[in-house]
């Protein structure tokens, strides 16, 4: 389709945002609490702005003790400036550095991305950003509210569903009653179709990669999150997720039309009992990709097809249990933790197999809002292969 | 017929629908019961959801509404929301 057509099509949905946006204005009205900005002008700025800036982050480091051996896993640093410029234009970016074995630094942009406020329940967005894919990548994204050392197989970059994504979206959060609702819709690069002929050892030939920044072929993903929290006091959120890429294939390849969808739920429960705390949490993702007929290399150097049902999905769900209401400040400061998790990967395909399941045992100890120590302990199969059992300190620190 | 059910046609009548119901539902009318919370109860209620409450002392104001806009996006916050618990914050610390 002609980039021309395309902009006809979009125009309408376009037009209906901008005269829609009036609507909210009687929403607007009843908000009780305003706080004036602090704006700083110049003579030459014709635009009056301010600039709220934070520098945030998190640091961690980890140690595994296992029957394999016992490591300290190298310090991981998360910096994330933010800036709210004025009061429309906000940019969060994040920079995650990794000490490598040999002392050096790796590090990644995690998200770089410009919000533009239009009203109280609409906000537009580009650059790069997390998918808004689940509660583990989401809400539960940052490792000082992951309440346990290490992440559920198969609900992150191990897994077959959406994590970073290039792009632009609309987002926002409403009243609806008493109960609210939130939406974040998106168009971005999408997934990228991995086809590898060379050998059949770590061949991950129809698994997709959702890390690539720039795109393979003109389709984009479409995809986005709906969510409700039913009660007041907002204790309880359900969301529901999908994307759909039509193409995810190299342009001009035999692979090009292979389409790519994903859906899921994800839900997020917290009560306070007496003096107890308890949080609920759960997730379950699938995806689906086209069929395809790739063409595999054995170690002979003989050619053969290979085709599988390329479907496969993850789940998890965790309960968190904390005596907030303890007078001992020890006590008061404890967390326990139990998750089961699960990913069932295509059977047959080459990096597929039986399902990996996962427990993992936590308690964590607070000594700030944010700041925690975590002992961990993890009991894991690898596509049917039961491997050995973990334990796991995590040190955390937000700042 | 056909042309209305082609994906990319589909794709724009959702979207179009969505929004529609999107702004008839942020316009409604908010509860007394939810308009009267003060800005401590939806910091308790919002921060809770994701991760232990802060403490208003640990930022300035200016830091406060960077984390305020931050949570609208992150959280998805309501407006009012974000206005009532920085308003809060900035009182408390």
């Amino acid at each position: 389709m002609q980039p021309l057509t395309k902009l006809k099509r979009i125009l309408p949905a376009i037009g209906l945002l901008l005269l829609l946006s009036p609507i909210t204005k009687a929403q607007d009205s009843t908000t009780t609490v305003a706080e004036p900005l602090q704006t700083v002008q110049t003579p030459n700025s014709p635009n009056p702005g301010s600039e709220s800036f934070l520098f945030t982050g998190e640091g961690s480091s980890m140690f595994i003790a296992s029957k394999d051996g016992n490591t300290f896993v190298p310090l991981t640093l998360m910096l994330m400036p933010l800036a709210r410029i004025n009061d429309r234009l906000f940019l969060e970016s994040g920079l995650k550095m990794e000490m490598q074995d040999d002392g050096s630094f790796a590090f990644g942009l995690e998200a770089l991305n410009l919000h533009y406020r239009i009203n109280s329940w609409l906000t537009v967005h580009a650059g790069k950003f997390a998918a808004p894919w689940g509660n583990v990548l989401d809400m539960f994204g940052e490792g000082f509210v992951s309440r346990f050392p290490i992440g559920p197989i198969g609900l992150s970059d191990d897994g077959m569903a959406p994590t970073d994504l290039v792009g632009f979206g609309a987002q926002g959060g409403f009243q609806a009653g008493t109960a609210k609702m939130l939406y974040d819709v998106y168009l971005a690069n999408g997934p990228q179709l991995i086809v590898n002929e060379d050998g059949l050892s770590d061949n991950m030939t129809g698994h997709m990669s959702y890390e690539s920044l720039s795109d393979n072929n003109k389709n984009k993903a479409i995809g986005g999150k709906i969510g409700i929290l039913p009660f007041s006091n907002s204790a309880l959120q359900i969301d529901a997720f999908g994307q759909y890429t039509g193409q995810t294939g190299d342009v001009g390849s035999k692979y090009q039309d292979v389409s790519s969808s994903s859906y899921g739920a994800d839900f997020n429960f917290y009560k306070t009992f007496n003096i107890t705390m308890i949080r609920l949490m759960g997730q379950y993702e699938e995806t689906k990709t086209g069929n395809a007929t790739y063409t595999v290399t054995d170690a002979t150097g003989a050619t053969s097809d290979y085709t599988f049902n390329n479907k496969g999905n993850s789940w998890y769900l965790a309960g968190t249990i904390r005596p907030t209401g303890s007078s001992n400040d020890f006590v008061h400061d404890l967390e326990l933790g139990a998750r089961y998790a699960q990913y069932d990967p295509p059977k047959n395909a080459l990096w597929g197999g039986d399902p990996s399941k996962q427990v993992t045992l936590d308690l964590t100890y607070w000594f700030t809002w944010s700041s925690q120590v975590n002992f961990g302990y993890n009991i894991q199969t690898d596509a049917g292969t039961k491997l050995n059992n973990e334990f796991i300190i995590r040190t955390l620190y937000k700042f | 017929m056909k042309n209305i059910l082609k994906p990319k046609t589909l794709t724009i009548l959702i979207s179009i629908v969505f929004i529609t119901t999107v702004a008839v539902l942020s316009s409604c009318k908010t509860p007394a019961l939810i308009a009267a919370k003060p800005g401590a109860q939806l910091w308790a209620e919002n921060c809770t959801r994701c991760h232990n409450t802060p403490p208003p002392s640990i930022y300035s104001d200016a830091q406060w509404d960077a984390v305020g806009e931050h949570m609208r996006y992150k959280a998805n916050l309501t407006d009012q929301e974000v206005t009532k618990v920085v308003a809060f914050l900035k009182s408390a610390n």
